[in-house]
């Protein structure tokens, strides 16, 4: 966990005119932040990596792909990179629409560096927050894997009926005996690496990735 | 039409009865001409057979005379051998029948008997010439009307023998009643003709003629009282080509080489138009015992003959008639002067009347039109009262109000929408200078303000501070975010005007918009296609959709008369969708420079424009929830209106 800190994750920022990214690249970089810039969306898309953790900074008023219609792209590609926009239109609609679409914050030009400088910390942390869930789910779900026919039945029972997880009650669903209900859920917890069975429904591993 | 209805009016009334006249006038020039000759004709008919019959009558007596004493003197009643007997039937004889000029017998012997009318010393005059054993006497005896003897005389000198006489010998050689040549008596100028018949014995041995002098003076007299028309005439012409009765009977005599009296050929008449008329008469004769009519000019005159043989009489004799048209058609023609002048008059008359009368049907026209005339300019209202005026005008009139008035409505609404468009145009135009501006403006302030924190963040980390550097960045810094501050004030401004939205009709406010750049259309010869099906009422302000309407035909026009091209036209359409309207403007002209970059502020390919147009039109549509674009394939601006779902 330790290399996932603030200070790793990068500020993206696309923007079409030179001197705001030059500006705002400099005050950036000068408070610590590790900045990459881009002209207009399109070379943002080409250069980006999902894989590398920051926000973007998006100028909402882009030549032919503008800041929105970037947000929708990157909403296709289930990309979850946190969005700040900033505009020179600042306009109630685009403001909604830009929201609506998961944007974290949306600042009218000119705006504080302050308050920008907020934004992308609060966004670099929902990242981080972002990422570690997806990092939990991803090794929950391995570990799912690892589990056995009979195992993952049982998982999937008691995943689908939290209230009823007595080893009869599920013995009897599954026409096995309770004393075999109890030795594949002593299993689970092993093999996943979890306490309890409260545990295991809170990982909420999707239902595609349970299938037996 | 190319005339005016007055004027139509007045040429069919005035023209029309000024045809009629002179067809009228016309047809009986022409009829009453012909009939007039066509009874001129039978005028003529009629005088020469009136003569005919007249001449016919008047020789009738001396046949009958001849016949009667031919009778008792060959029957023997009455002895020739007596000749006191016989002067008293002869006298008795002329007493009765007037037209005769003397009675007398000769016989074989020489005797003979005449009994004539005289000048005196009494009226009757008788020649008694008598042969006893070869001696000859010679007596005149002259008698009252009463016979009784007035004065006697002998003439012992007289040679006069009958039997060497002409009409002796004629009767003689043909045994039986001639008629001689007719004569002019040499004393009396008066032309005569006889008549004789042979008179025989028991034996059918000749003993003697009887012979009637015959004074045909009187025949001249009656064609003196004919009358052939004004100045035409009749008279006799034999077929010898002698004039032997004309009615004026001086003309007739003629003296002969040797000194006695004859008639006057027809060729030596001292009328030239008699001459004229009957010269080739023997070929107009050939035609047996017809009437031969026909017509010849004189002095360009025209006249009209008729040749005409006396029928059932032994003498060779015509009636010849001649006559100028003129004397019968004369009248005719003066008439007809007379009926011309009329016939203007009338026409004038008639014309005026007919003038008067279109004027007088033409007024309700006229006053209708004026009062047209005074709505149009807006001086009269469509709802004063019509004046006076025909049916089929005042249904015209209810037509042409409920336009006009249909037209006024339209014109106030297009005023309207004019009125609204301009005030929201300005509106908008402010409102996105503003936001142009402040978009503009705010990319140089955030790049200052982001420098200027930057400045001071580096100033602050400085040993030592230098107070006033940072006091004087922290100045700057807060005077950008004061301008930020302003900019964010301008936009506002344009964010207020909220104007309501309502559902309206789209394909109306197409028309209306259409009107409203009329002018610019026609002048630009371009023909605008609207394609619009039926749509559902559309959902936005209907005057700010105006705009961008008038926006994007604005631009068309100009794409399409800067570009010169003989193909002009704008086509608008539009497409319904479940939820919204699909416009189209597409026009004939080039298409979009691709080095434009559109629906920016400030950016135009436009000399004098100053580039909102379309950003404007942008805001507007999206502020309304629509979208505006350019299909560059299609080279077509769309935008789309939400419109009420179903």
């Amino acid at each position: 966990m330790t290399d996932d800190t603030p200070q790793a994750a990068t500020v993206f920022l696309v923007d079409d005119d030179a001197d705001v990214r030059a500006s705002l690249s400099r005050a950036l970089i000068k408070r610590g932040f590790q900045v990459v810039t881009f002209a207009d969306a399109l070379q943002f898309l080409e250069a980006y990596d999902p894989e590398q953790s920051g926000c973007l900074v998006l100028d909402y008023g882009l030549p032919e792909m503008d800041g929105l219609k970037l947000q929708q792209v990157l909403s296709e590609r289930q990309i979850g990179i946190p969005i700040i926009f900033i505009s020179g239109h600042g306009g109630v609609p685009e403001t909604v629409q830009a929201i609506k679409g998961g944007a974290v914050d949306f600042l009218e030009k000119p705006f504080r560096q302050k308050v920008l400088v907020e934004c992308i910390e609060a966004a670099f942390a929902a990242d981080a927050e972002q990422r570690t869930r997806d990092k939990e789910r991803i090794l929950a779900l391995s570990r799912f894997a690892k589990l056995t026919q009979r195992e993952k039945e049982v998982a999937n029972f008691m995943i689908a009926n939290p209230s009823s997880t007595a080893s009869k009650e599920i013995g009897r669903e599954l026409n096995i005996s309770p004393r075999t209900v109890d030795h594949h859920r002593a299993r689970i917890l092993e093999k996943m690496n979890i306490g309890s069975v409260a545990e295991l429904i809170n990982l909420s591993i999707p239902q595609s990735d349970r299938t037996v | 039409m190319r005339y005016s209805l007055g004027f139509v009016l007045a040429l069919s009334l005035a023209g029309l009865q000024f045809i009629a006249i002179l067809i009228v006038v016309l047809t009986s020039y022409v009829s009453s001409e012909r009939a007039i000759l066509d009874h001129a004709r039978g005028l003529m008919d009629r005088a020469g057979a009136n003569a005919a019959e007249h001449t016919k009558r008047f020789l009738e007596p001396a046949t009958e005379v001849t016949e009667q004493a031919r009778r008792i003197l060959d029957s023997g009643l009455l002895s020739t051998a007596d000749t006191a007997v016989m002067e008293r039937y002869f006298f008795e004889l002329l007493s009765i029948e007037p037209q005769l000029s003397g009675i007398y017998y000769g016989d074989e012997a020489g005797n003979f008997v005449y009994v004539m009318k005289s000048d005196g010393p009494g009226p009757y005059r008788t020649k008694l010439i008598s042969i006893e054993a070869g001696q000859r006497t010679t007596e005149y005896i002259w008698r009252d009307a009463e016979y009784s003897v007035v004065d006697r005389s002998f003439d012992p000198a007289d040679t006069y023998d009958p039997r060497r006489r002409p009409w002796y010998e004629d009767a003689r050689g043909l045994a039986a009643r001639i008629w001689t040549d007719p004569y002019i008596f040499f004393s009396s100028q008066q032309p005569g003709i006889t008549v004789a018949a042979p008179i025989h014995d028991s034996a059918e041995v000749l003993r003697g003629v009887v012979g009637i002098d015959l004074d045909i003076a009187d025949i001249s007299l009656f064609l003196s009282d004919l009358t052939v028309g004004e100045t035409g005439a009749a008279f006799i012409l034999s077929d010898d080509g002698r004039v032997i009765a004309h009615p004026d009977p001086a003309r007739i005599g003629v003296r002969n080489a040797d000194g006695t009296m004859g008639f006057i050929g027809i060729n030596d008449f001292s009328d030239p138009i008699v001459r004229a008329a009957f010269a080739d008469f023997k070929a107009q004769l050939t035609v047996a015992d017809q009437p031969v009519r026909s017509e010849f000019e004189f002095a360009g005159a025209p006249f009209m003959t008729l040749l005409l043989p006396i029928p059932d009489i032994d003498l060779p004799w015509n009636i010849a008639v001649f006559a100028p048209e003129a004397d019968f058609i004369q009248g005719i023609r003066d008439n007809r002067v007379r009926n011309i002048w009329f016939a203007v008059m009338i026409s004038a008359v008639t014309g005026a009347v007919g003038l008067a009368l279109s004027e007088l049907i033409l007024r309700p026209v006229r006053a209708f039109a004026v009062r047209t005339a005074l709505v149009s300019q807006g001086e009269v209202s469509t709802g004063d009262p019509l004046p006076r005026t025909y049916k089929e005008l005042r249904a015209a009139n209810a037509t042409l109000i409920e336009e006009i008035a249909a037209r006024r409505r339209l014109d106030v609404k297009l005023q309207e929408l004019n009125r609204e468009l301009s005030h929201v145009t300005r509106v908008n135009m402010m409102g996105q200078m503003a936001t142009g501006l402040a978009h503009e403006l705010s990319q140089p302030l955030t790049a200052i303000s982001q420098n200027l924190d930057t400045a001071l963040s580096i100033a602050k980390m400085e040993e030592p501070a230098n107070g006033e550097l940072i006091s004087i960045l922290s100045e700057l810094d807060e005077q950008a975010h004061q301008g930020g501050d302003i900019i964010r004030a301008l936009r506002s401004l344009m964010r207020k005007d909220k104007s309501s939205t309502q559902p309206f009709d789209f394909a109306e406010l197409v028309g209306q918009t259409q009107r409203l750049l009329r002018q610019e259309l026609e002048a630009g010869g371009i023909a605008v296609d609207v394609h619009i099906p039926p749509l559902r009422m559309v959902i936005g302000n209907r005057v700010q959709i105006a705009q961008v309407l008038i926006n994007l035909l604005r631009n068309a026009i100009d794409a399409i008369v800067g570009a010169d091209s003989d193909n002009r036209y704008i086509r608008i359409s539009a497409l319904q969708f479940e939820t919204h309207v699909e416009v189209r403007v597409h026009d004939s002209g080039p298409g979009v420079d691709p080095d434009i970059v559109l629906f920016k502020e400030f950016k135009t390919s436009k000399p004098e424009g100053l580039g909102l147009g379309l950003s404007i039109s942008r805001t507007i549509v999206e502020t309304g929830g629509g979208q505006l674009w350019y299909d560059e394939g299609a080279h077509q601006f769309r935008f789309t209106v939400p419109c009420e779902t179903l």
